[in-house]
């Protein structure tokens, strides 16, 4: 479970507060979308989850487990697809072989065993965000926090990707917290949304839908018109 | 109210394996600098003046200890550069005071100080010390500011990767910091070696700044040899030495720094 309280952000120098009072509980297997316009604060509570940032003020209860998948892979050009996959293990103190034997189930689950030997220029964007997921995966986390990871991909692929997504988060048991700019990605992914707005919690959207979600089902583009209404209200 | 993370976060223990670059390292260059320190200090005993009587082998010999001199001037400045670089980019603070004291001091001539660092090396009787410092001092501003350059560009995403699997210390700069600058650190060093070269023809002439010194008084290498044969009309043998110079150069552009940028391109964020 991820816990939030009274969490404040000020960076020095700028009057006005990033975040302010943010009060948030996600419990285990929850998958939660943090939406927002841009600059509302969603990446930076995401940050301060992971310890990229601290906040200002507040108190966050997080399990050790906890991994990232960034919007841009964040994939390092000299590794292969194996070694990339493989760097938290090998962080970890992992030898290079062990390391290589325990990710393969994960570049199996993300359809990249064929790749492993290749390097990130090789490769299509939506094999670099796979291969991102892979590395958060490897080392086996209770959360698996996401930013923006689809928000440069084409439709297809999105779609290919939002499935793999909805398949790993039921078959690894995670606990999900993604940020996304998309209402439509929100309501077919989520159990929950969470819209913030100028930095606090504006509103949150329990999504009664079950998997898999048909995105020109009514119930589905009542919801997104419900929350367009209040992402621009 | 401070942040308190009740939850403890990873903080792995990171245990150092060998890397490749390491091994490279380890099992290449040490060896290297090594026979050639010791080839060079045994030539230094050997014939410490200029030759009157050039021949090829005294050309090489002279090419080799020019090529000794930058290479140990070019470890040197890669040894403090890569320290200081980091000193710089440590954060906002240390980059606003030091950035503009360092381009301050790069855009002093180091051939300023020459006549005073002679002095001091030949009080010393460490001749050969003289011409590698400021040979050090010619490359290591090339190395420090390419590697600056290479340290802003690493995508924030990438040093978050770092930080999210616990790699912090050694193990970060091993494993994401070294490689991401590494087409920095080859662009900064081909710049650093070329300036080098240019300022071995006064690097190696050191009876020029020495209160009654001789030709006797410079130290062997391609440098002077050139030097004197221009001094002393010598056409046939500045002809040699420059056409052995200039193959020289082409060489190791051939040998060594087309390959490294080839290499150093699999480095480079998209």
């Amino acid at each position: 479970m991820i816990e939030l309280k009274n969490i404040h952000k000020q960076y020095p120098g700028v009057p006005k507060e990033t975040l302010k009072d943010i009060n948030l509980a996600v419990q285990d297997e929850e998958l939660v979308c943090l939406i927002g316009p841009s600059g509302c604060g969603k990446s930076t509570l995401l940050q301060i989850i992971a310890n990229l940032e601290e906040a200002t003020s507040g108190t966050i209860e997080v399990p050790d487990e906890m991994s990232m998948v960034f919007q841009s892979g964040a994939l390092l050009p000299w590794l292969t697809v194996e070694q990339n996959a493989a760097f938290g293990l090998t962080a970890k103190g992992k030898n290079k072989k062990e390391a290589a034997r325990e990710v393969k189930p994960f570049l199996a689950m993300v359809g990249l065993t064929e790749l492993a030997q290749k390097y990130p220029h090789e490769l299509s964007g939506g094999q670099r965000q796979r291969v991102g997921i892979a590395r958060a995966l490897a080392i086996k986390p209770r959360v698996l926090l996401l930013d923006e990871p689809f928000s440069a991909l084409d439709p297809k692929t999105t779609h290919e990707l939002h499935e793999d997504l909805l398949k790993i988060w039921r078959e690894q048991k995670l606990t999900i917290l993604m940020v996304s700019h998309l209402i439509e990605e929100s309501v077919s992914l989520a159990d929950r949304i969470v819209l913030m707005k100028d930095g606090v919690i504006a509103d949150t959207f329990k999504v009664p839908l079950t998997y898999p979600r048909r995105e020109n089902g009514l119930p589905f583009h009542e919801l997104v018109q419900k929350i367009r209404k209040e992402f621009f209200k | 109210m401070a942040t308190k993370h009740i939850g403890t976060h990873h903080r792995h223990m990171v245990s150092f394996s060998r890397s490749r670059a390491e091994g490279l390292y380890t099992l290449v260059l040490v060896p290297l600098v090594v026979v050639l320190v010791a080839v060079f200090f045994m030539h230094q005993y050997a014939e410490s003046v200029a030759p009157s009587h050039i021949t090829i082998g005294i050309l090489l010999y002279a090419l080799t200890a020019t090529f000794v001199r930058l290479f140990i001037a070019y470890a040197l400045a890669l040894a403090c550069a890569l320290p200081l670089a980091m000193l710089i980019t440590q954060g906002k603070g240390a980059e606003h005071i030091l950035l503009p004291f360092f381009d301050v001091m790069q855009s002093v001539p180091v051939l300023a100080f020459f006549p005073v660092i002679i002095v001091f090396f030949a009080h010393y009787g460490l001749y050969s010390g003289a011409a590698i410092f400021i040979l050090f001092l010619s490359m290591l501003w090339n190395i420090v500011f390419s590697l600056v350059g290479g340290m802003h560009s690493i995508p924030q995403d990438v040093k978050s990767v770092g930080k999210i699997f616990g790699v912090k210390g050694f193990a970060y700069a091993d494993r994401i910091l070294i490689p991401s600058v590494f087409p920095y650190l080859v662009t900064g060093s081909l710049l650093a070696w070329a300036q080098g070269w240019n300022i071995i023809t006064v690097a190696e002439v050191l009876h020029t700044y020495l209160p009654g010194a001789t030709a006797a008084s410079d130290i062997v290498g391609i440098g002077s040899i050139l030097v004197h044969a221009a001094a002393n009309s010598d056409e046939q043998t500045f002809e040699i030495a420059i056409t052995v110079l200039i193959g020289a150069i082409a060489l190791i552009n051939l040998l060594v720094w087309q390959k490294l940028l080839k290499y150093a391109e699999r480095f480079k964020f998209e």
